[in-house]
């Protein structure tokens, strides 16, 4: 009994955090329309600002918990919410789902990269509940302490306040009337502007209130576990639907206690050491639920936005050509670049190729998905179990794995794409398994069959891809009848899922298959002691081991070949059904395509390019640890700088792996390394060393991520101006240079840093250069084909040109073929 | 009565850089219901738009009682007097009556003074002030919608489509209540498609195609060359037969 009340007590204050969370970001999506993503981490940031004023020795510090408190609340959180309206969030009305996440996402990602920076001495932050630890009192024999009272009294408080200002108050009604129709209340007189203000500046103090209650109960500060915490939150706020308060405030309270009795009934985790880690995913596992058991929109067009994306899809010959350009460039810098920088290029390239997926999955077919990094780092342990880390006794152990995920695919991932007729499939796809099972453990090279291998095998980034692809699949089926904002949040509580449950797992799983064997026929040690070395890969021959231009050379090769697949698909009927899936749900299914087939199969094979991708990303690392490299918040930022880089272009993938695994880093490296030349300057350059170490990405996203373009795009036309007859000049006059820089620095002329410093500029000026004079000569404007034909009446030109931009034949070419039938 | 209420003077306007409406000349006096007719994609409803300045004007100008409006935002102009019923149902459909009441006090009146008002009018939504607006029936929408006219006492009235999908009795109804309003020295400007309903009880009316006012005069004149208008027939172009 005491245990009862204990633990309820404990569930209760912990729920009621959570429900005062959960109406912060009600409050804020139901008078905005943006599901506030930096939500958890403006609680996290006030949280630390609180503990500054309260709880610091030095700077600031020891004021007293009601001034800190409204200080903090009153002036710092309003402050915050205020800002990010005026500067971020109001731009984002009429834009498209995409620009809608990943804005706020940008935003959080700042937060978290300010935190970082403003407290980055790694001292234990501590703070102490209200009133202290010693003060409680007792009902029974179990004891309540005077922080809990108050949390749950806050939260009851807040529910009345908030109720009596939505419904009771005009400006209250007016927010709530802003969701509905933003132009009426203009009509009727009121401000939509004054009102979203308002929401945003309670939305964030709601999440101050939640940050502030619950970092005592936390032991010391950290960064990501308080944001996260407050992100469980968002279970409770899909449970009220994002717009039902009290059902909001419900919903938390049962996240709280769900935890807190999960706690009593598996002894905080001690009794089922696999589901230790539980505790802290079951929100979200609640998440996943509540979204697929939520009913759905009906299907819809989409709506005409302001901002209107226009991928271009290249050629298959183009594709070929750039690949082979990627490759031949990669190899020239190979011969140039010290083996650090190669590996920093190295890891920008393996995100590049993890970054294929999102084009592939949202480019392509717009289904949004905010775990790339779990599926990578699920494909990057099963190429580690397949090659290393595994203990198979038996080979029919194996090929009994290799049946199972055999039959799962030719039943389940194979019809989807599409191959249901025949039973050929089938039958090939068991029999491609078993002797890829078999010609593995032969291929071993000691008698314990696959394991211990010193490096990776192809077939084991095979392994790495289809297994990420079944996960994949498996996440997809329930998953499926969502959209938009609610397929974001589904994989986003599937990364967390896997950031809790598997890269901290850490049991052995052995599986006995019966008949076979004695005992345990294969044992895995799914994430061995928070950290697993991973082998470079071996084969074709070729070492990568010491190697680390062939690592690079081998990446750059395999992000052109899956390029040029992507490529491929986007051009073939499949492809085309997924852009239209991506146009018009339901404009899809009145013409009676199947969608569920269709996003089954792309998820499927994105989540194996992820798992091909994460795998060699890790093998280029050597290890892969629980809190690095694809954990959720990193899967986040490498999601919003795709889309940054253009998430409908193959190059937007490599811009978005080359800004998060590359350029932000090198920029950092330059900064501190003037820091160190320029001692005068050090606090000057390391600030800015810092600036693009902490925020770099977050910045990027906020200042770029409304183009749903990408960044891609603008250098398309850049370069495409130089491909014009008059810029000729300009072109051979870059070309000459670059080359001439990059002979000058193999011969040791110059070093690296002059190089960069040498290319960069004739990189960013000769389109520039380029475009400064095609004004005088003033050509049509071919990048908006909407508006030709406007202001002026058609010509054979200007058709002939709009054929051009779409790579139609031109009516020439057209006459060529059908006036030569013989 | 020499004073236009509300005068557009050469407007051109339109969304983003395509121009809609092309030169437009109109005024409304006080007690004039002025029925803007015409087809589809005529730009009827961006006229009124640039009456209410939900979209900008790219020249020409707004004049309200013979002051010119410049810059002004469409909250400032539904705070002086120009009510605007916008196409569909002028409602918040998730907020309940009585708060969508609430909103209409914005603009300066008093909620006690529009509860009253429009209760007395529409006595079947007082029994339903705490149901959602958006479960009410379409007339009932079109009613609280009609009671910001009635209740806020504007001088303007811009009406946008107040038939669409409405049953023909109700908008019957509703026609009166706006000869009503018109009677006691508003200015009205409707645009409709259904030109009959409304030119019964208008006084002045135009015809606009291809975002020109091709035609104004006397509704019982402009009837008979509706039709021609509405199938695109060419010949008068704008001049009188006579």
């Amino acid at each position: 009994m005491t245990e009862l009340v204990t633990f309820t007590v404990v569930g209760l204050a912990i729920g009621s955090i959570y429900s005062i969370a959960s109406a912060g970001l009600v409050v804020t999506y139901t008078t905005s329309g943006i599901f506030n993503f930096a939500h958890g981490a403006i609680g996290m940031f006030t949280a630390f600002i609180y503990w500054q004023l309260r709880w610091d020795a030095g700077w600031g510090g020891q004021w007293p918990a009601p001034i800190a408190m409204l200080f903090v609340l009153f002036i710092v959180a309003p402050l915050i919410g205020i800002f990010l309206q005026l500067i971020v969030m109001r731009g984002l009305e009429g834009t498209n789902e995409t620009t809608k996440l990943v804005i706020p996402i940008a935003v959080m990602l700042a937060f978290i990269g300010a935190t970082n920076w403003i407290w980055q001495d790694l001292e234990s932050r501590i703070p102490e509940p209200f009133f202290g630890r010693q003060s409680k009192w007792s009902i029974g024999d179990a004891y309540i302490t005077t922080h809990q009272t108050i949390v749950v009294v806050t939260a009851l408080a807040l529910a009345l306040l908030l109720k009596f200002l939505l419904t009771k108050t005009r400006i209250g009604i007016t927010m709530r009337a802003v969701v509905d129709n933003r132009e009426l209340v203009q009509l009727n007189g009121g401000k939509p502007d004054r009102a979203a203000l308002l929401s945003w500046g309670i939305g964030s103090m709601m999440a101050a209130v939640a940050g502030i209650l619950i970092s005592p109960l936390l032991g010391s500060l950290n960064v990501l576990a308080l944001t996260l915490l407050v992100v469980n939150a968002y279970a409770a706020a899909i449970f009220g639907r994002l717009k039902n308060l009290p059902l909001t405030f419900a919903g938390g309270l049962a996240i709280g206690l769900s935890v807190s009795y999960w706690n009593w009934l598996s002894g905080t985790g001690r009794k089922w050491p696999w589901l230790s880690e539980l505790r802290s995913a079951i929100p979200v596992v609640i998440l996943f639920a509540i979204l697929i058991v939520l009913p759905q929109d009906r299907l819809r067009g989409s709506s005409i936005m302001k901002y209107r994306e226009s991928f271009k899809v290249p050629s298959i010959k183009s594709a070929i050509m750039w690949g082979m350009v990627l490759i031949t460039v990669i190899s020239a810098f190979t011969l140039m670049l010290e083996s650090k920088w190669e590996f920093s290029l190295a890891k920008g390239i393996s995100f590049g190729v993890i970054g294929l997926s999102m084009v592939l999955l949202t480019g392509y077919a717009g289904e949004i998905n905010l775990a790339p990094l779990a599926f990578a780092g699920i494909g990057a342990i099963s190429a580690y179990q397949f090659d290393v880390g595994s203990g198979v006794e038996t080979g029919v152990g194996f090929a009994t794995l290799a049946v199972l995920l055999a039959v799962f695919f030719g039943y389940l991932v194979f019809p989807a794409f599409g191959l249901a007729r025949s039973r050929l499939w089938i039958s090939i796809s068991i029999f491609a398994f078993i002797v890829l099972g078999l010609v593995t453990l032969f291929d071993g090279t000691s008698g314990t069959g696959i394991a211990s291998r010193e490096s990776m095998s192809f077939t084991g980034l095979i392994v790495a891809a289809l297994i990420a692809g079944a996960v994949g699949a498996v996440v997809a089926l329930p998953a499926l009848r969502l959209r938009g904002l609610y397929l974001g949040l589904a994989t986003f509580a599937f990364a967390i899922f896997v950031d809790k449950m598997v890269y901290k797992q850490r049991q052995t799983l052995s599986l006995d298959i019966p008949f076979v064997g004695d005992g345990e026929d294969i044992t895995f040690n799914i994430f061995n002691n928070g950290a697993l070395n991973i082998p470079r890969p071996g084969f074709f021959g070729i070492d990568f081991r010491q190697n680390q231009s062939a690592m690079l050379i081998l990446l750059a090769t395999t992000f052109s070949l899956i390029a040029l697949a992507l490529v491929a698909i986007r051009r073939s009927t499949y492809g085309r059904q997924l852009s239209a899936m991506k146009d018009s749900p339901a404009a899809c299914a009145t013409l009676g395509l199947n969608m569920l087939k269709l996003k089954l199969s792309v998820f499927t094979l994105a989540a194996a390019i992820a798992g091909f991708g994460g795998a060699l990303h890790a093998a280029n690392l050597r290890a892969i640890q629980e809190d690095a490299p694809f954990t959720v918040f990193e899967g986040l930022a490498l999601f919003m700088l795709t889309v940054v880089g253009g998430i409908g272009y193959i190059s937007g993938a490599l811009i978005g792996g080359l800004l998060y695994g590359t350029a932000f880093l090198v920029m950092g490296d330059f900064w501190g390394k003037l820091a160190t030349d320029w001692a005068s300057f050090e606090w000057f350059f390391t600030a800015i060393h810092d600036f693009f170490i902490f925020l770099g990405p977050a910045m990027a996203g906020i200042g770029l991520g409304r183009n749903p373009n990408g960044i891609a795009a603008q250098i398309f036309d850049g370069f495409r101006i130089l491909r014009e007859e008059h810029n000729k000049v300009i072109l051979s006059v870059g070309l000459l240079a670059s080359t001439s820089y990059w002979a000058l620095r193999i011969a040791g002329v110059i070093d690296g840093w002059t190089f960069l410093l040498l290319f960069t500029p004739t990189l960013i000026l000769c389109p520039l250069i380029a475009e400064a004079r095609n004004k005088d000569f003033k050509f049509e404007k071919e990048n908006q084909l909407e508006l030709i034909g406007i202001e002026q009446a058609f010509t054979d030109e200007i058709v002939e040109s709009i054929e051009r931009e779409l790579n139609f034949p031109t009516s020439e070419e057209r006459f060529n073929k059908e006036g030569n039938p013989s | 009565m020499n004073q236009p209420l509300l005068e557009l003077i050469d407007v051109t306007a339109g969304y983003g850089r395509i121009p809609v409406i092309h030169e437009v000349n109109l005024s409304l006096y006080p007690g004039d219901i002025y029925a803007l007719l015409g087809p589809n994609g005529g730009g009827k409803s961006t006229t009124l738009k640039a009456c209410s300045r939900q979209i900008e004007l790219s020249s020409g100008v707004l004049h309200l009682a013979g002051q010119p409006m410049e810059g002004v935002t469409p909250e400032t102009l539904s705070r002086v007097g120009v009510c605007t019923i916008p196409e569909g149902k002028g409602i918040f459909p998730n907020l309940s009556v009585q708060e969508n009441l609430v909103m209409m006090t914005h603009t300066g009146m008093p909620l006690e003074e529009i509860e009253a008002v429009t209760f007395k009018r529409f006595p079947q939504l007082a029994s339903r002030r705490k149901q959602l607006a958006g479960t009410l029936s379409g007339g009932e929408q079109q009613m609280l919608a009609m009671s910001r006219a009635l209740g806020t006492n504007p001088k303007i009235l811009l009406l946008d489509e107040l038939s669409m999908g409405l049953a023909p009795i109700i908008v019957r109804d509703l026609y009166q209540i706006v000869h009503q309003i018109a009677g006691e020295g508003i200015a009205v400007l409707v645009v409709e498609q259904f030109a009959r309903t409304v030119l019964g009880v208008s006084n002045k009316a135009g015809i606009m195609v291809n975002g020109k006012i091709v035609r104004e005069g006397d509704p019982s004149e402009l009837e008979e060359e509706l039709s021609a208008a509405y199938l695109g027939i060419k010949g008068n172009d704008g001049k009188s037969e006579s």
